[in-house]
């Protein structure tokens, strides 16, 4: 199944969380915030929230900014 | 002289904020932020870049346990974005204090009154403490205020134009009619202008460009730093009146005759 993934098209497996999707990526999740169908996803619940066909998942991080 | 300085239940002791945007790399910014003295830096929420997975992040340079993370809404044009935005940011790091900026259009980059009250009064709501960047007017400051701001961030002139303190007379009359910090934010080109701003009695300067955009930014953070304090020494020490007329700083008793 596929999932957007901060705008793009990602195909994950059925049962896959965000601990799963974060780990693929190689990130830190205290280095980041997570919001799946633009509801902000609590940190402690990446490892058991299971993501669904066609979620819309946005990671973000902070950048340089005024 | 113990002279602290308090945004909602924090206390800080550097006035001087800045901005982390334009620098030439990560390094830089810490340097830089480094010899600024600031407690406090405002970032920007962005997606993480899945892609390259080597790609520095801010957080791997400033140490937020060591240096206070201001996340702003840059880039928002209405309140709907800019609580998505800030909402994801209290989540990364649990900072309740935040910079709200909703801007009006990417020409001018000026605040959009409207959305910027709307959106301040949804935040307070949900327990946020705003910092709220608005246009030098100062019915819109204390509407603000009324609202539960912790803080007013009116423009000196433009973001990023270095056009200086376009609006002293109107800066000043906000700060006196202001129960909360006010805080110039956008428009500083060098150290002169801020001063002007902590003598005008602002509680604060927000300053980024100018410092990422000198042609040696880590010395112009230090410059900013030192006009900071100057202008805030002075403001406090209560400046002489001024006269139409000169008055002689020598005495004319004893003069030789």
């Amino acid at each position: 199944m596929y999932i957007v993934l901060n705008g793009k098209k990602f195909e994950i497996h059925k049962k896959d969380t965000i601990h799963h999707l974060l780990k693929k990526f190689d990130i830190k999740s205290s280095k980041v915030a997570i919001e799946v169908n633009k509801v902000v996803i609590p940190r402690e619940k990446y490892r058991n929230f299971k993501l669904s066909e066609k979620d819309r998942v946005e990671i973000v991080t902070f950048i340089g900014g005024g | 002289m113990k002279d602290i300085f308090s945004l909602g239940k924090l206390k800080f002791k550097s006035r001087l904020i800045v901005g982390t945007g334009k620098y030439k790399n990560f390094t830089e910014t810490a340097k830089a932020v480094e010899a600024s003295g600031a407690d406090i830096v405002t970032v920007a929420v962005r997606r993480v870049n899945i892609t390259d997975k080597k790609e520095p992040l801010l957080m791997d340079y400033i140490n937020p346990k060591k240096i206070r993370y201001l996340p702003n809404t840059a880039g928002c044009f209405n309140s709907e974005d800019a609580l998505r935005v800030l909402r994801l940011a209290r989540d990364s790091g649990g900072w309740n204090l935040v910079k709200l900026e909703v801007l009006g259009d990417k020409e001018t980059l000026y605040p959009n009154m409207k959305e910027t009250l709307k959106c301040t009064e949804i935040l307070v709501k949900e327990k946020f403490e705003v910092m709220v960047y608005c246009s030098d007017d100062p019915i819109a400051c204390k509407q603000l205020e009324d609202l539960g701001a912790v803080a007013v961030m009116p423009l000196g002139s433009l973001i990023g134009s270095g056009h200086g303190i376009q609006n002293k007379n109107t800066i000043k009359l906000i700060k006196s009619r202001s129960n909360i910090p006010v805080i110039v934010d956008a428009g500083i080109r060098c150290a002169s202008d801020a001063t002007i701003a902590m003598e005008l009695g602002c509680d604060g300067v927000l300053v980024n460009t100018a410092i990422a955009k000198a042609l040696k930014p880590i010395l112009m953070a230090e410059a900013m730093k030192l006009s900071v304090q100057a202008g805030r020494k002075s403001y406090l020490s209560g400046m002489m009146q001024k006269s139409n007329l000169a008055k002689n700083s020598t005495t004319h008793q004893r003069k030789i005759k």
